[in-house]
């Protein structure tokens, strides 16, 4: 099955691109410590907004820190803060939305009316006024991002439950003794999970930028440590100086988002079941 | 009607579904099972025939408790099929069965063959773990598949092959009924001929009574003991099925068995065109009277005012006034 879904996957070449660019980011991430030329917070005054160069591949900042290393170490919060976030929306969304679309009738008004609530509130303003409350952290974020994130995944979870639980296998299943938990956990949420993965891909290219506009407004990862977005606020300062402040820090936000979301729409269309009856 | 004798029993069963209506205007009910009654006696086949809308599928549903009536009762063995709850209910779900019409939708695209088949030895522990896999091997090979199918996923079998793992699914409990519902109408008619071969031997090993829906009245001549004639959600005749098939009473089942496919001379261009004999009203608003009589051809004065009730004649059931006439 897995097979299956990646020989479709793969007639995408745009989103093989994504996936490489995620993967080779994730590694880059995971190895930041082992491969930055230079610590993230050290400062070096005789260096200060330095272009790049050899030992300074990507310039130096405004206190003379190495961008390029900056930006490997952003790059875990950035990754750490989409997988998280949107771990935090789908167990959130998948619940709502298997209870909701399971039980129906007023469980499911009262929990749809609720989702109708949250979508109704501005995200980003909601965040905001949540992260003036408490104390701006990466932690902070990823929850506050999870929490609001996931009433896009218990509306699909929903649609699934509704259209799957009237499916003949789930009667089947049902008429062989199958209790609520094995009906929802075996029969239905397998069965629901691939446009949850799509939503999931997307979600993380969400969240990464919600972080990186956080950050940038000083609301998200706190200097001295590095994230994209905070990167590019020290960047805009300097804009006339040192175009490498915003330049890669920018390109870094845009290729990743984009990367997520081209690797989105691939699995979009590979895991479509009606595409996939029939190709080996 | 001794209910100690049958296998199962239906007591002017019902099934109203309610329709949206919009504020102050009265609540529509759609009639999809209006006081039907029947008795199952075990190790024979009942059949239940109608054209499609009238209720069939509602009745398999009902008699699976995957739905609950709105009145009426099913009484299997003795026991209110309503009212069962937690052993007694899964005591329930290893005797009473189903297979489904669609093959295609009917077994879980993300479990393998192995894993279907397996799940209901493990809810019901019929088995312990080490056995499980010969099981199912076992009832794989009694419906004509090899185990290679074990570790394979429904998309990469036929129709007919899927039929068949859904009735081995069936079989895992050891039930003692099965409700088939339209078992073979999603299938090849050279592969129609295969199943109903397998569903006959079926009951002859295994002495497991049968509920067959259809609207195939040749699959259900061949193979039933009785039968039933829905129309609307209303039986209108049942007999057994050699005096059904031999002489038709209600005009209705002369009407399905005049539409029945069949390869005649010539001289059959001039029996009755189903077709011209109009169209099944909608069953929200259901004529008065018979609900038969806007497509009848013996219609009396009488039809479209009173409803006709079934009654016993001569060791079978009508609801006709042509019969109840004298």
């Amino acid at each position: 099955m897995f097979y299956v879904i990646w020989n479709r996957f793969k007639k995408n070449p745009l989103s093989v691109a994504g996936l490489a660019v995620i993967a080779s980011l994730t590694l880059a991430a995971i190895a930041a410590p082992l491969i930055s030329p230079h610590s993230p917070t050290a400062i070096d005054v005789y260096n200060v907004l330095s272009p790049p160069d050899f030992s300074h591949p990507f310039g130096t900042d405004e206190l003379g820190r190495d961008v390029f290393s900056r930006m490997l170490w952003g790059s875990r919060a950035s990754l750490k803060v989409g997988f998280i976030a949107v771990g935090i929306a789908i167990s959130i969304g998948l619940f709502i939305g298997a209870v909701a679309g399971f039980y129906g009738g007023r469980v499911d008004a009262v929990l749809m009316r609720f989702v109708d609530i949250m979508l109704a509130f501005p995200t980003f303003f909601l965040i905001l006024a949540v992260i003036a409350v408490v104390e701006p952290s990466i932690s902070t974020i990823m929850i506050v991002i999870g929490l609001t994130g996931w009433m896009d995944v218990a509306r699909l979870v929903r649609a699934e439950f509704l259209t799957l639980k009237e499916r003949d296998f789930v009667s089947a299943a049902r008429a062989l003794g199958a209790v609520d938990s094995r009906l929802i956990m075996r029969h239905i949420i397998p069965n629901a999970l691939s446009p949850v993965f799509v939503a999931a891909t997307f979600g993380i290219a969400g969240a990464i930028l919600t972080e990186s506009g956080l950050s940038f407004l000083g609301l998200g990862v706190q200097p001295p440590d590095p994230s994209w977005g905070n990167m590019l606020t020290s960047g805009k300062d300097n804009i006339t100086v040192a175009w490498w402040l915003s330049l890669f820090p920018g390109l870094a936000i845009l290729t990743t988002v984009l990367s997520y979301n081209l690797v989105g729409e691939g699995l979009r269309d590979a895991l479509d079941p009606r595409l996939w009856m029939g190709d080996e | 009607m001794n209910t100690e004798q049958n296998l199962l029993s239906v007591e002017t069963l019902k099934k109203y579904f309610e329709l949206k209506s919009g504020f102050g205007s009265p609540k529509k009910f759609l009639k999809a099972v209006d006081g039907v009654s029947f008795d199952v006696n075990g190790n024979s086949v009942f059949a239940i025939v109608g054209e499609s809308g009238c209720g069939k599928t509602t009745i398999a549903r009902l008699l699976m408790k995957l739905l609950d009536p709105t009145d009426g009762r099913i009484i299997f063995k003795g026991q209110d099929v309503s009212a069962l709850r937690g052993e007694a209910l899964m005591g329930f779900r290893r005797s009473v069965q189903i297979v489904f019409q669609d093959p295609f939708a009917s077994l879980n695209p993300r479990m393998r063959i192995v894993d279907a088949l397996s799940e209901p030895f493990k809810i019901h522990k019929l088995a312990p773990k080490h056995e499980i896999k010969d099981r199912v091997t076992e009832l794989l090979m009694k419906v004509g598949i090899t185990d290679e199918a074990l570790y394979r996923y429904p998309h990469e079998f036929s129709g007919g092959q899927r039929q068949r793992i859904c009735i081995a699914r069936a079989l895992t409990v050891s039930p003692s009924l099965i409700v088939a519902d339209e078992p073979l109408s999603a299938l090849d008619v050279s592969i129609q001929a295969q199943i109903l071969n397998l569903l006959q031997d079926i009951k002859k090993e295994t002495g497991i009574a049968l509920i067959l829906i259809s609207h195939d009245l040749r699959v259900v001549h061949y193979l039933s003991d009785e039968v039933a004639v829905m129309y609307l959600g209303r039986i209108v005749e049942r007999a057994k099925t050699e005096d059904i098939f031999k002489e038709p009473l209600h005009p209705y089942t002369h009407l399905l068995l005049a539409s029945a496919p069949e390869i005649r001379h010539a001289k059959s261009a001039n029996r009755i065109r189903p077709a011209e004999q109009g169209d099944v009203p909608s069953p929200v608003d259901l004529p008065q009277g018979c609900s038969f009589h806007p497509r009848c051809s013996k219609k009396l004065a009488i039809c479209d005012k009173i409803e006709p009730v079934l009654k016993e004649k001569n060791g079978r059931h009508i609801a006709c006034h042509l019969y109840n006439s004298e």
